[in-house]
C-alpha cells in the first residue's frame, strides 16, 4: 500500500514537470502548426547550459534558470528566423526534415563538445528527502513540481485574460482570419517560438537535479513531450498537465513493476497504443485552444 | 466546421517531387549508371573499391527507402530497423544453424516486410508528424530489443561473422566479388523504381502521396498502398542489411539500428531529389565519399562532426534546394533543351 | 440503377439528413436542390461513401453500398467530383485524367485514349501538360469532371460543379453533363446554380431541413407551394411573376 501512494504522488510530481517540458511544444504547434522535431535538443542545451553554469558559478540550478531562460529565448527566436520561418507554409516535409537536421546536429555537436559522458548536478539542500506521511519525496522533483504547475496556472491565466493570449488563441483557431483582424500573426510566431523555448530552457533547469544530461537525452524527452502533447490535445495547456500527469504516472508505475532494461520499451508501447487509440487527446474537443488546418 | 489538427488530420507532405517521368532515361542518368558500373569494373585500389562498395549500398538502400518516403509520402525516421532486422536474422540464421545467406537474405525479407505491414496497418491514420514519430518509435523498440536480447543476438557485443571464404555463406576473398554483388543489388533496385515510376501502382502510391480522399474517389485504397509500399520497402532494406552484414562480418545493434543510420536514408533521398529513382543515387555518390573525405581529413576525437555536418547540409538542402540535385538536374536539362527545340514544338 | 431506402445521417442530436428515400433510374439527369443547410452534402456524402449512414440503406446496381468506404463505391462504378476541387497537385493535367482511366486499362498506354476523349470532351486537352497546380478556378472544375469521367463511371455524383465558374463557362458545362447519358452516364446532381440545373435536370429531389419536400420535373417542382415556402418564405408562395 505504501508502495503505491510513493509511486501515485511521485508520478504526479514528475508529471507535472513533464508538462512543463510540453507546454512549449504544444504551443509551437497549435500557433505555428508545426512540428519542432528539434525539441528534445533544445532541453538538452538547457540542460547542459544549466549544468555549465552550475559546475562554473557553483550556484544552484533554479539560480542558474535566470540566465538559461533568456539564452534559450534568444536560441528559439534565431531557430524560428532562420530556420523555420523559411520553412512555415511550405509542404510539411520540408519542416521536419529541417528541424531533424537541426537535431542531429545539435546531437552531435554535444558530443563533440562535451562528450558522451553522463552529467550531473550535486543535490540541493543537502539531498534531504521531504517526507508527507510514509512518502518520500524529493526536494528537486517537489520543488520542480510546484514551479511547473505554477507556471503553466500562470500561462492558462494570462491565455485567457491578455490580449496577446487572445491573440493566441484566435491565430490557433484561424491564422487568416486573425490576420484580417490585424493581429501581427508572424511577430506572434516569432514570440511563440521563442517562448516555447524559454519554457524549455526552464524545464532543463528543472530536470537536471532529476536527470543526467548526455548528447542524446533529448531523443528519450522529445518522445514523452510528444506523446503528452498527443494524450493532451495539441495547442491546449491544461491539455499539456493532465496529459504530463497520465505518462508521470505511467513512468512511476512502471519503472517500479516492470524490469528496468524494458522499461523505455514499454514506454514506447503506450506511445504506440496512445497514437492508435486516442490520437485526438484523451480530452478529445477540448475549448478553444484545439482547432485549426494547416494551409 | 472546425477540425482538429490532430494526428490524423491530413497534411500535404510532398508537394515538390518530380513528376513520374513519361518518356526515355534522361541521358544524364544513362551517363550516371554507366559512370557507375565502368567505374566498378576497372577499380583495383583497396580503398576506393570499399569507398564504391559503400556508396552503391547506401545508394541502394536509399533507393528502397525512397519507395516508401519519396513515392509514397511515408517518411520515416526508423528505417534501422528494417536494415538491422535483414542483418541480425540472416546473421542468427547462420552462426545458429549453418543456413546460407543466399536464403538468410528472404527471411530477413521477410521478417522486415512483416514488421513494416505490422507498423503500417496499425498506424495507417496517423499522418505526417505523428507516423514519423511512430516510425521513430519503431527504430528504438527494435534496437532495445537487439540490446537486450542477448541470447539471441549477442546484445551490445554483437555478433561476428568468421572471414572464411565460400560462396555458399556469402563470404568472399577480396573486394571484387562484393563490390559486384551490392551494384547488382543496387542497380535492380533502381531499375525497379523506373518500373514503379511508370506503371499503375506507382502512379497510384503518387496519388495516395498527393490526396488521400481524391484518390480513393477513383477506387484506390489508400490504407493498401500505404501498406503495401511499406511492405516492400522494409523486405529491400533488409537484404541491403544483409549483404552489409555478409560484407562487414560484424554487427551490433547501437550502430545498426541507430537513428543515425535511419536518418543517413533520408538525407541522402533528401540531397539526391526525394520521389525520383536517381535521386538516391546521386545523393548516395556525394554523401559518402565526401563522408569519407572528412573521416580522413579529422583526427579521431572530432567523432560525430560528420553529423553535425549531415544535419546542416539536410537544413540548407531542404529549405533551399527541395528537389535535391535531381531536381536541379531536371531544370538545368529543360532550360538546355529549350535552348535547342523550337519553342512553338512544345506544348 | 441507384436506390435510398429511408436513410439518415445523425450528427448528435441532430438528423442532417432524414427519412430520405428515392430513386435514380438508368439514364437519367436526376438533380438534388434545396436551400443552404438542407442537407444535400451530407446526402451526397452518403452515397459517395465519404460518411456512413445512421439509418436506411442505399443500392447501387444491386450491390448495398450503405456505409461502403469510398474507394469501394467508386470501383462498382460510382464516380463523384468534389466542390472544391482535389487534383493531384504536382502532377500534369494528362497525368490527372490518366489516373482514373487507369483502374479499367491498367497501363499509362492503354489509357490514352480514354485520357484524350475525356479531356476533349470537357475542354481541358489544351492544357495537357500544365501542372494541375498552375490552373484556374474554371479550367479546375473541369479537370474535376474529367477525373470523374475517366473512370468511365455508371453513375456521376456531381457536387455543385458550377459553383465559381463564369457564366460562359457555365454554359458550356451544362453542355458536357447534358451529353452524358448518351455516352452511358447517369447523373445525380447536387446544385446551388437554379439555371443550370433546372434547365439540364429531367427530375428534381428538393431537400429542406433534412427531408424530402417535392419531386419531380422542373416545372412542377417550381410551383410547388412547399418548394417555394422553403427558399422564399410563406409571402411569397402566392407571388406571381
Amino acid at each position: 500500500m505504501n508502495a503505491i501512494a510513493q509511486l501515485l504522488v511521485s508520478g504526479i510530481m514528475l508529471g507535472g514537470i513533464y508538462a512543463l517540458m510540453s507546454i512549449g511544444l504544444t504551443l509551437i504547434f497549435g500557433v505555428l502548426k508545426i512540428v519542432n522535431f528539434a525539441h528534445g535538443e533544445f532541453l538538452m542545451l538547457a540542460m547542459y547550459l544549466a549544468w555549465t553554469i552550475v559546475s562554473l558559478l557553483g550556484v544552484s540550478v533554479y539560480a542558474a534558470a535566470i540566465i538559461v531562460i533568456p539564452l534559450l529565448f534568444v536560441f528559439g527566436a534565431l531557430v524560428y528566423l532562420l530556420i523555420v520561418r523559411p520553412a512555415v507554409g511550405k509542404p510539411h516535409l520540408i519542416v521536419v526534415f529541417a528541424t531533424m537536421g537541426v537535431s542531429i546536429a545539435m546531437q552531435n555537436l554535444a558530443l563533440l563538445l562535451m562528450s558522451a559522458d553522463l552529467r550531473d548536478v550535486p543535490p540541493v539542500f543537502a539531498g534531504t528527502p521531504i517526507r508527507i506521511g510514509s512518502i518520500y519525496l524529493r526536494i528537486e522533483l517537489v520543488l520542480g513540481f510546484l514551479i511547473s504547475v505554477g507556471i503553466s496556472l500562470a500561462l492558462m491565466l494570462f491565455i485567457k485574460r491578455s490580449y496577446f493570449g487572445k491573440a493566441i488563441r484566435a491565430t490557433v483557431q484561424d491564422r487568416d482570419a486573425a490576420m484580417l483582424m490585424g493581429i501581427n500573426v508572424p511577430q506572434l510566431f516569432l514570440l511563440t517560438f521563442a517562448g516555447g523555448s524559454a519554457l524549455v530552457g526552464l524545464a532543463g533547469c528543472i530536470m537536471l537535479p532529476l536527470y543526467s544530461v548526455f548528447p542524446t537525452v533529448g531523443l528519450n524527452f522529445v518522445l514523452i513531450a510528444f506523446v503528452v502533447v498527443v494524450l493532451g490535445g495539441m495547442g491546449s495547456i491544461e491539455g499539456a498537465l493532465f496529459g504530463g500527469i497520465c505518462i508521470g504516472l505511467v513512468q512511476s508505475f512502471s519503472g517500479y513493476y516492470v524490469a528496468p532494461a524494458y522499461g523505455q520499451l514499454f514506454y514506447f508501447v503506450v506511445f504506440l497504443l496512445v497514437m492508435l487509440l486516442r490520437p485526438n487527446g484523451l480530452l478529445g474537443q477540448r475549448g478553444a485552444a484545439m482547432v485549426g488546418i494547416n494551409t | 466546421m472546425v477540425t482538429l489538427p490532430g494526428p490524423t488530420t491530413r497534411i500535404n507532405v510532398m508537394s515538390f517531387s518530380a513528376a513520374p517521368r513519361r518518356g526515355a532515361l534522361s541521358v544524364i542518368e544513362l551517363l550516371v549508371l554507366a559512370a557507375c558500373i565502368a567505374a566498378a569494373a576497372i577499380v583495383t585500389n583497396r580503398h576506393a573499391a570499399d569507398v564504391m562498395i559503400q556508396t552503391f549500398l547506401w545508394g541502394g538502400l536509399a533507393l528502397a527507402w525512397n519507395i516508401a518516403g519519396g513515392y509514397t509520402g511515408l517518411i520515416s525516421f526508423g528505417h534501422a530497423a528494417f536494415f538491422g532486422i535483414g542483418a541480425y536474422t540472416s546473421t542468427i540464421l547462420l552462426l545458429r544453424y549453418g543456413i546460407s545467406p543466399w536464403i538468410g537474405l528472404a527471411a530477413g525479407a521477410l521478417m522486415a516486410a512483416s514488421a513494416g505491414a505490422l507498423l503500417t496497418t496499425v498506424c495507417a491514420r496517423l499522418r505526417g508528424p505523428f507516423f514519423i514519430l511512430s516510425t521513430l518509435a519503431m527504430g528504438e523498440v527494435t534496437r532495445i530489443t537487439a540490446l537486450n536480447g542477448q541470447s539471441l543476438t549477442g546484445g551490445a557485443e554483437g555478433l561476428e561473422i568468421a572471414p572464411v571464404a565460400s560462396v555458399a555463406n556469402m563470404v568472399f576473398i577480396g573486394k571484387a566479388p562484393y563490390l559486384a554483388l551490392i551494384l547488382v543489388y543496387t542497380l535492380t533496385l533502381y531499375a525497379l523504381s523506373v518500373w514503379i515510376e511508370r506503371s499503375r501502382y506507382g502512379f497510384y502510391l503518387f496519388a495516395t502521396r498527393d490526396d488521400d480522399d481524391a484518390a480513393a474517389a477513383i477506387g484506390i485504397n489508400p490504407i493498401a498502398m500505404r501498406i503495401s509500399a511499406m511492405t516492400l520497402s522494409a523486405a529491400l532494406t533488409a537484404i541491403g542489411g544483409t549483404l552489409f552484414a555478409q560484407y562487414f562480418l560484424y554487427l551490433d545493434p547501437t550502430h545498426i539500428i541507430s537513428p543515425d543510420i535511419s536518418f543517413k536514408f533520408a538525407l541522402i533521398c533528401a540531397v539526391g531529389g526525394l520521389g525520383t529513382a536517381i535521386g538516391p543515387i546521386l545523393g548516395a555518390l556525394i554523401i559518402v565519399p565526401a563522408s569519407e573525405l572528412l573521416r580522413s581529413l579529422l583526427s579521431q576525437s572530432s567523432s560525430g562532426l560528420h553529423l553535425v555536418i549531415y544535419g546542416i547540409i539536410v537544413t540548407v538542402v531542404i529549405l533551399y534546394f527541395p528537389s535535391g540535385i535531381s531536381g536541379g538536374i531536371a531544370r538545368v536539362s529543360s532550360a538546355l533543351s529549350r535552348m535547342f527545340v523550337d519553342e512553338k514544338k512544345r506544348t | 440503377m441507384l436506390t435510398l431506402e429511408a436513410v439518415g445521417r445523425q450528427f448528435g442530436p441532430l438528423w442532417a439528413v432524414q427519412d430520405v428515400s428515392f430513386t435514380v433510374r438508368r439514364g437519367e439527369i436526376v438533380g438534388i436542390i434545396g436551400p443552404n443547410g438542407a442537407g444535400k452534402s451530407t446526402l451526397f456524402n452518403l452515397i459517395a461513401g465519404a460518411v456512413a449512414p445512421s439509418a436506411g440503406d442505399i443500392r447501387f446496381l444491386d450491390h448495398r453500398i450503405t456505409g461502403a468506404k469510398p474507394y469501394h463505391v467508386a470501383r462498382l462504378g460510382l464516380a463523384r467530383t468534389f466542390q472544391i476541387p482535389k487534383p493531384f497537385k504536382q502532377l500534369s493535367v494528362h497525368e490527372n485524367v490518366m489516373l482514373s482511366a487507369l483502374r479499367r486499362h491498367r497501363t499509362p498506354h492503354r489509357s490514352n485514349p480514354v485520357t484524350a476523349r475525356t479531356m476533349e470532351l470537357v475542354g481541358i486537352a489544351h492544357v495537357a501538360d500544365q501542372l494541375a497546380a498552375n490552373l484556374t478556378v474554371g479550367l479546375l472544375k473541369k479537370l474535376e469532371m474529367a477525373r470523374a469521367l475517366a473512370t468511365e463511371p455508371s453513375l456521376l455524383l456531381l457536387d455543385e460543379v458550377m459553383a465559381g465558374l463564369t457564366p460562359s463557362e457555365i454554359t458550356e458545362m451544362m453542355t458536357v453533363i447534358e451529353s452524358l447519358p448518351q455516352h452511358g452516364t447517369t447523373v445525380l446532381w447536387v446544385e446551388h446554380v437554379m439555371r443550370a440545373i433546372m434547365t439540364v435536370a429531367q427530375r428534381l429531389v428538393v431537400l429542406h431541413r433534412g427531408r424530402i419536400i417535392a419531386e419531380g420535373s422542373p416545372a412542377e417542382v417550381s410551383a410547388n407551394a412547399a418548394v417555394i415556402k422553403a427558399y422564399l418564405g410563406e409571402s411569397y408562395v402566392h407571388a406571381t411573376r
